[in-house]
């Protein structure tokens, strides 16, 4: 028993500790670079005539460690800026909302100044570094963009946004001026671009950023328009209130955008730029770069991360991989390795992983951020289970470590398989559990810790049907044949994933000749519980709400006329989707619940799930993984990385 | 009812005249329009003369509206080259015309899918400034797409 409190407590004893370490760390960092950053640009100005006094004394070497210094510290608090907002995305910092965001703001204003002070020639970066603090400029924006809109779409009517969430917006604007003021045009176009377009959908801004913005887009029509910028933020019009301003930026921004860049265009004189010259390796623009690199798949993509350090960039940028990444189905098929699958192209393409060669089962347990949590199965001298971490995209694969007990004698039937909260829960039984009143265990894998436990449960003996569990409001399903029943009734399990109880749930009341009990299916639909059955040429879903089922949809394939074929494979997807996989007419048929339609889709006749011997041995057709589906990410593995995953 | 014409000015200071309906197909004249009628010439510093000459002929197109979509691609695939390519691209984004950028990006992704590292950065004149180090730690990652 003391074991047991053991090693639930100890996890969760470790976990708390973690937070409090990083939070401190995320406190100390915060404030005291913060400091540094603040007391440095603070130091400046008052310093600020004896540096220009050096400068003129053409003091290349105080000026050069100076350019040095700066860029050194913009690279310092773009990293620090990341750390910030990883940690933020994670909820980790919530209570240091107010430090980070004044860090952040501390740092925008910083490098706004010190680009001042590049145009006037009081500071001058080389071309080359220029470049390099451009690109750390570039995803410090994007990460305090990020930053700010956490903040914002979590805040409520309950909760306002804090003042420094307005700030730090009026100053990322600044910002957006400054770069495109200094730097040249093309920088800040593309800057604020990400930024507007990004805040759109939140459409909340504070009254101060109007000005700013009108005077971005009036300075441009000043032909001689090289002064300084200035406007300050006494202009703010007050009368503003954030719902009529968020109304308007909501629509004109966009399209305002487009225009102010136009005009921008006529009276910038680009052969005068001297910087602009020194970047004209990268011929393309960046809107037309992304837009082809985004038509490409993902061969080419990974391959022309090689092209230039520039591409790479823009491949790996998080955003320009959401922008483009699909939904896709996964499936498995156990003869012929993984296909994905893409509606909307009508394509089906193979994936290649690790141990294809071997003869596996392959079941799909999970997904996160992209990353497909794959068990392969093998029997031989009873089974053994090799667990993986999979990104189609990438096609990177990371085995993760064996179970305590990889190969045991259990019963095939008898294993089944759950995700949630990053932990891979598998439970098997002995045997021999029918006839023992031994303890049943499951294994339980933290992807965070990345190591086996074992805990106690309390499951009596069933045959599942399906092997992955659907989880739902704290709870793993599995449909399963009850064992302790002499009729043999379909029933569902249920796993409470904190108590780690087991309880068995009705399915539908049907008669049991009605269906073949493979091809019912559990899923979720508007986040309930559903359970789909085949018929004779069609199936129905049935929806459990308020805790009892009742039948809510119903559909026909009029091409199964004569009866739907025994291989066939149904799956419910997101959205009241469901996926049909028929292996007789090597057909995909995508089914839209809500909108009463379906699609076919012909493949290539080799995805089958199993062989023809092994499909009419009754007990190896549920052994196959249901597809899938996923979010293509660029997500990368890696004990840290996974933590961030969540 | 007069058609309103337009004057277009390219960055070689050759003049371009365009229906106005026609020319409202990109977002930036037609703003521009809203905005202050556009009675004079409107200055196009970044396009070439060709590249607007392309341009204007693709605006000029008439085209039941289903069939647009097969034209934007015939038209780009008759200037099946590059460089081309991307001037129109780069054209169409700073007159925000969409469907014409997207068919002309299409277009290249279609052209470079199967180039190798080297003929793209020819083809695109992208000077190579990755190490053989980096270069060789992304093949080995990535050895299936090579």
């Amino acid at each position: 028993m003391a074991l047991k409190e053991q090693s639930i407590t100890h996890p969760q004893e470790r976990r708390e500790k973690l937070n409090a370490l990083q939070q401190t760390l995320l406190k100390w960092t915060s404030s005291s670079v913060y400091n540094k950053v603040y007391k440095s640009s603070a130091r400046r100005k008052k310093h600020g005539e004896p540096y220009e006094d050096d400068s003129n004394h053409e003091d290349n070497g105080s000026s050069f460690l100076e350019q040095k210094r700066i860029s050194n510290l913009i690279k310092l608090s773009t990293s620090l800026l990341k750390f910030i907002t990883d940690s933020r995305t994670v909820g980790r910092a919530n209570e240091h909302q107010e430090t980070c965001l004044s860090f952040t703001r501390q740092y925008v204003e910083f490098v706004v100044l010190n680009l001042r002070q590049h145009s006037h020639g009081q500071l001058e970066f080389s071309k080359e570094n220029l470049k390099e603090t451009f690109l750390c400029l570039k995803s410090s924006f994007t990460y305090a963009a990020k930053l700010l809109n956490l903040d914002l779409t979590s805040s409520s009517e309950a909760s306002p946004p804090l003042i420094e969430d307005h700030n730090l917006a009026n100053n990322l604007f600044d910002f957006v001026i400054s770069v495109e003021e200094y730097l040249g045009s093309r920088y800040g176009v593309h800057t604020s671009y990400c930024f507007c377009t990004r805040h759109r959908r939140v459409g909340q801004f504070e009254a101060g950023g109007l000005p700013a913005l009108a005077s971005w887009g009036m300075r441009p029509l000043k032909p001689g328009g090289l002064q300084p910028w200035r406007v300050g933020h006494t202009a703010k019009p007050a009368a503003f209130t954030m719902e009529v301003l968020s109304e308007v930026l909501h629509g004109v921004l966009v399209d305002w955008l487009s225009a102010i860049r136009l005009i921008y265009g006529f009276w910038f004189d680009y052969s005068s730029d001297q910087i602009h010259d020194s970047m004209e390796n990268t011929i393309i623009p960046d809107d037309v770069l992304c837009n082809i690199l985004s038509q490409l798949s993902a061969k080419p993509l990974m391959r022309f991360r090689c092209v230039s350090k520039h591409w790479n960039s823009v491949i790996t940028d998080p955003y320009f991989i959401k922008s483009i990444s699909h939904r896709r189905i996964l499936i498995p098929s156990g003869l012929t390795g993984l296909y994905a699958f893409n509606p909307k192209y009508q394509k089906i393409v193979k994936l290649t992983y690790p141990f294809e060669n071997q003869i596996h089962k392959c079941n799909v347990i999970g997904t996160l951020n992209g990353i497909l949590l794959l068990v392969l199965e093998k029997y031989f001298y009873g089974l053994r289970r090799i667990f993986i971490l999979y990104n189609p995209l990438t096609r990177a694969t990371e085995k993760l470590p064996d179970l305590p007990h990889p190969c045991c004698h259990w019963d095939v039937m008898r294993c089944a398989y759950g995700f949630c909260h990053g932990n891979i829960i598998t439970i098997k039984y002995p045997c021999d559990c029918h006839f023992s009143s031994r303890d049943k265990y499951c294994n339980i894998f933290s992807l965070k810790n990345s190591s086996w436990t074992v805990q106690k449960t309390t499951f009596t003996c069933y045959d599942f049907v399906h092997r992955v569990g659907i989880f739902l409001n704290g709870f793993l399903h599995w449909v399963a044949f009850g064992y302790d029943d002499l009729d043999n009734l379909l029933e569902i399990v249920v796993l409470d994933v904190t108590e780690m109880v087991a309880m068995r749930m009705d399915a539908p009341r049907l008669t049991i000749d009605c269906y073949n009990a493979h091809t019912s299916v559990l899923g979720t639909l508007h986040g309930c519980l559903c359970m789909s059955f085949m018929w004779r040429n069609g199936f129905d879903v049935w929806v459990k709400e308020h805790s009892e089922w009742s039948k809510q949809y119903s559909f026909v394939l009029p091409f199964y006329r004569y009866g739907c074929p025994n291989r066939l494979d149904v799956t419910i997807l997101e959205d009241g989707r469901i996926l049909v996989k028929d292996e007789v007419s090597n057909q995909i048929i995508l089914c839209h619940l809500f909108e009463h339609y379906y699609e076919i889709f012909k493949c290539a006749n080799e995805i089958r799930v199993t062989s023809r011997m092994e499909y009419d041995e009754y007990r190896y057709t549920h052994l196959v993984g249901k597809p899938f589906e996923y979010v293509e990410s660029l997500a990368m593995f890696g004990k840290n990385k996974l933590a961030y995953i969540e | 009812m007069s058609k309103k014409t337009l004057t277009l000015m390219s960055k070689d200071k050759q003049l371009f005249n365009i229906e106005e309906h026609l020319a409202v197909q990109s977002v930036t004249i037609r703003n521009m329009v809203k905005e202050d009628g556009a009675s004079s010439v409107i200055p196009l510093p970044r396009v070439d003369s060709e590249t607007l000459a392309l341009v204007i002929e693709y605006l000029n197109r008439q085209q039941a509206p289903e069939e647009d979509e097969d034209y934007v691609k015939k038209f780009v695939d008759e200037r099946g080259e590059i460089p081309t390519l991307l001037e129109l691209a780069q054209a169409a984004l700073d007159l925000d015309i969409k469907k014409l950028m997207d068919a002309a990006c299409m277009k290249v992704a279609d052209l470079i899918k199967d180039f190798t590292l080297e003929e793209v950065r020819e083809a695109l004149r992208i000077e190579n400034d990755r190490t053989p180090e980096e270069e060789k730690a992304i093949r080995d990652e990535f050895q299936w797409a090579f």
